[in-house]
């Protein structure tokens, strides 16, 4: 009796809400009406949502009345929304909601190559993109994991080679530009890329330009320029959850299982976004930690970043981006070797690092007339770092701060693009391997770009640097850039570029006095600066389904700064080196099945040699190849990437009086793989990702002395709403 | 024509891949193919007379202070050389060079000692001990790391035959 009333109650109940409620019904096809499964539809904000089943069909039940934005989601497809109203009682149909593929992203839209927004298609350089989707997919940790997929990039020990610009010097120096939102940001003492204070998780894309940069970016730009484009605050989650969790596999040869334990990674972050159309603002707060692969090789790292975007007035603009990082890390420098190669030499272990670093960048915006832009950017980046490598001075310490400014006016008048503006920047070290330094740098800049014809543009630019390095008496130079971009017709386009590029020493390869690990490193106040010119001539063909770069490329480097040997087995920098890199690059990206399936491959061919004695030069491997096979499974999204890095032709091989085995080094043959999907949850959406880096373990070097990352398992969960 | 262009590259790849082997291993390593240890040069800028002079080594501690130096020798803490059973250092050289095969690990003291008296369990006095170049004091020693099959260079040592280095532990480091 009691069963009864209770089952009547429940009926009753049920019926009252199904009555106070109303359903949306539709259906989610692609652009050839075939219908998608396992796409995610849900009310943001509400804790409604489905999925679609095999015939594309879904319902969302019980929802109140009133308006409802229902948005609509599948990995590899751009997503959209719609706009429905709900009575009580009734349901809604909608659709067909057809979601229009974008597997693979050929032609985004680039700032970095011309310093004004341009399809990829229409920019007269080499340059490439990394997506943010990408980034999270391979759960990339750091922007250099992110970037050694990108044909034409290899990574030594770390450090930036874009076509054969760069070898090693323990990152001092960088050959390669790095700008976070337009601006440069590279460390004051070394002038090296930092990657450890790039918040990864707030990238949108990467833009990476290859070739001589200087007329556009100044002094640093030779090999290429790369730029972090964070993601714009209305597109960040309202609320942001995210957990990664991995470990390193277990190393195949007893020699090198120095640890009995399993080495695990991990990460978590939360976010949030506030505000409206007028002001937003969002806060991020990261951490993550990896007990790495190796012996004294850790790594702990707290973040907090935030980006705020005001628009006081129509037309007008404010962007503040701001990041504070905090890390402690073990330091490896070389294994001990190769019989034990992820263990260091006995006198490093307990070798450690700890910094704080970070960096604010302000944009102003003034969209004056649909002609004219007024952009204004100021930016401070604040590095410490301190160590305990050299017990006898206790330990390294540096601080280093440098504030920037710049402006630029970008005026579209008839067939002319004319880009113009000026910039300044102070910065200060104190430190006692680099003493007590200041060094300021000052610049202006125009470009015209000029569409000669329909099919005809060509572009001009000059550049002029001025810069003080702390006592050394201040120095100029002026950069030039040309390019000609003729369009065959819609697909096709032919292009021509050349320019000059420069970098200014760093304060670090003039003034560094230190001693590690039986290395001793001495000043040279008469460093002078690096310059180079170079140029490339290129073809692309871009269709719906097929995409294809050939490039034949040639550089000229001069005064090239290297590390050099002296008889008493110290090290000093000096302009040693005439060199020059020749050589060709073929990118082919095609889909298939309807963009179910899509490939990329890409090839680079690097000759890079000294010009008085023909040498090939030290650490450039000759041969990099880069594939991708990404597939829509029926429920996920599929990604396969395979990397091969000849072995380099030539070494330093005095770096045999410090490392064991330092001729024990060979070509890399990467595979990884991942696997992603989205679910509805909780009125938001649950991402899950599964990658697997270096699949088929194999053992490489990284550099010489260093073995690369072993076998990784990683599973990140990510909820949004 | 395309897919199958393509697919005859991902094939090519693959099969290029699985043609490799599995990249480097510890068998690789040069490693063990040499003997490990310490070498460096003994410096003597004046010698005893030659009735206070009968015998001198080349010690290396594992742990240093030792309680005494025959102790160590005779427990395995310390390592001679030449060994105990043969025939000292030579005498009245102005250096000598030496090298001395260790097992692979930390020392914490090379040095000099010498037996001034006839008591043989006794009469010996510490008169060098290895330090860095740039050390604050030349009587307290700097620890070596020995690295298998590598040997480990410069341990070059400085003989003051007139002041006996104190073995008291508040001494030592």
């Amino acid at each position: 009796m009691i069963r009864q009333f209770l089952i009547g109650v429940l009926l009753f109940a049920g019926l009252l809400l199904a009555q106070s409620t109303g359903q949306i019904r539709g259906q989610v096809t692609d652009d050839r009406h075939q219908p998608l499964v396992g796409v995610s539809v849900y009310i943001p904000h509400t804790p409604y949502g489905s999925m679609t089943d095999a015939e594309g069909l879904f319902i969302l039940k019980n929802i109140p009345p009133g308006t409802y934005t229902v948005v609509v989601e599948l990995l590899g497809y751009r997503p959209d929304s719609v706009q429905v109203t709900v009575r009580a009682g009734q349901t809604v149909t909608i659709g067909p909601i057809r979601l229009q593929e974008q597997p693979l992203q050929t032609n985004p839209v680039v700032v970095t190559a011309t310093r004004h927004e341009a399809h990829l298609s229409d920019v007269p350089v080499s340059a490439a993109v990394i997506s943010s989707r990408l980034i999270r997919q391979r759960t990339n940790i750091f922007l250099n994991q992110a970037l050694q997929y990108i044909p034409g990039i290899t990574l030594n020990g770390g450090q930036l080679n874009i076509r054969g610009s760069t070898g090693y010097t323990r990152g001092l120096g960088s050959r390669v530009l790095l700008l976070v939102d337009g601006m440069p940001l590279l460390t004051g003492d070394t002038r090296e890329i930092n990657y450890d204070v790039i918040p990864t998780y707030l990238i949108d894309q990467v833009e990476v330009v290859k070739g001589a940069g200087s007329a556009l970016y100044g002094s640093g730009a030779m090999g290429g320029v790369i730029n972090v484009q964070t993601r714009p605050v209305h597109e960040l989650p309202a609320i942001w959850l995210q957990q990664y969790g991995g470990f390193y596999a277990r190393p195949k040869y007893r020699e090198w299982q120095w640890s009995s334990d399993r080495q695990w990674i991990d990460g978590q972050l939360a976010g949030v976004r506030m505000g409206g159309e007028r002001l937003a603002a969002a806060l991020i707060v990261a951490r993550d930690e990896d007990q790495g692969y190796r012996q004294n090789d850790w790594r702990q790292r707290w973040t907090v970043t935030t980006k705020i975007t005001a628009k006081p007035a129509e037309h007008h603009e404010i962007t503040l981006l701001a990041n504070a990082m905090r890390q402690q890390r073990a330091n490896f420098l070389f294994w001990k070797n190769l019989k034990y190669a992820l263990q260091p030499p006995a006198d490093q272990l307990g070798d450690a690092v700890q910094s704080r670093r970070g960096f604010a960048i302000a944009r102003y915006r003034y969209f004056i007339s649909p002609q004219k832009i007024l952009a204004l950017r100021g930016s401070w980046f604040a590095n410490h770092f301190e160590d305990n490598i050299n017990p006898q001075t206790g330990g390294n310490r540096s601080t280093a701060n440098e504030g920037r400014l710049e402006a630029q006016f970008t005026w579209h008048t008839g067939r002319h693009l004319l880009i113009t503006g000026l910039s300044g920047n102070y910065g200060t070290v104190s430190s006692n391997i680099f003493g007590d330094r200041s060094a300021n740098e000052g610049s202006a800049f125009v470009q015209d770009e000029w569409r000669l014809t329909s099919r005809l543009t060509l572009t001009g630019g000059i550049r002029g640097d001025v810069f003080a390095l702390d006592t050394i008496a201040p120095q100029g130079r002026i950069s030039v850039r040309g390019a000609a971009l003729f369009k065959l017709n819609t697909a096709h386009r032919l292009r021509v570029s050349g320019g000059t590029g420069f970098r200014a020493p760093s304060l670090a390869e003039i003034f560094t006095t230190t001693s590690a690990s039986g290395l001793t490193v001495v000043p040279n106040p008469g460093l002078q600066p690096e310059t180079n010119w170079g140029g490339e001539v290129g073809y692309r063909y871009h269709g719906s389904f097929w995409f294809t770069d050939v490039a034949v490329f040639y550089s000229r480097y001069n005064n090239l700064i290297e590390p050099t040997f002296r008889s008493n087995l110290q090290i000093r920098f000096e302009n040693i080196q005439q060199a020059r890199m020749a050589g060709g690059e073929l990118l082919i990206n095609a889909t298939f099945w309807h963009h179910r399936l899509a490939t990329q491959l890409g090839y680079t061919y690097v000759d890079a040699r000294d010009v008085n004695s023909g040498a090939y030069l030290n650490f450039r491997p000759r041969h990099t190849l880069y594939a991708q096979l990404r597939g829509m499974l029926p429920l996920a999204l599929a990604t396969l990437d395979y990397r091969y890095i000849s072995r380099y032709d030539r070494i330093d091989e005095r770096l045999a009086l410090f490392v064991r085995d330092v001729d024990k080094y060979n070509a890399a043959h990467v595979v990884d793989f991942s696997l992603s999907t989205r679910l509805p949850l909780w009125g938001g959406s649950l991402g899950l990702n599964f990658t697997v880096k270096n699949m088929l373990n194999y053992y490489y070097t990284d550099l010489v002395g260093s073995l690369a990352p072993l076998r990784q398992y990683v599973v990140t969960l990510m909820w949004e709403k | 024509m395309r897919r199958l262009v393509i697919m005859l590259i991902w094939l090519t790849g693959v099969g290029l891949y699985l043609g490799c082997d599995q990249g480097l291993s510890p068998a690789d390593s040069s490693v063990g193919e040499g003997p490990s240890g310490i070498s460096g040069t003994v410096y003597f800028p004046s010698w005893p007379p030659a009735d206070s002079l009968y015998d001198l080594r080349i010690v290396v501690f594992k742990t240093y202070p030792p309680d005494d130096i025959v102790t160590a020798l005779l427990t395995g803490q310390a390592v001679a050389y030449p060994p105990i059973d043969s025939t000292h250092l030579p005498f009245y050289v102005d250096s000598l060079n030496y090298t001395i095969e260790l097992p692979p690990g930390r020392y914490e003291a090379v040095t000099v000692v010498y037996r001034f008296g006839p008591v043989i369990l006794s009469d010996w006095a510490l008169v060098g001990v290895y330090h860095q170049p740039d050390a604050p004091t030349d009587t307290i020693p700097d620890p070596v790391t020995v690295e298998e099959g590598q040997i480990t260079t410069d341990i070059d040592i400085r003989v003051n035959f007139q002041r006996h280095i104190s073995l008291n532990r508040e001494a030592a480091p």
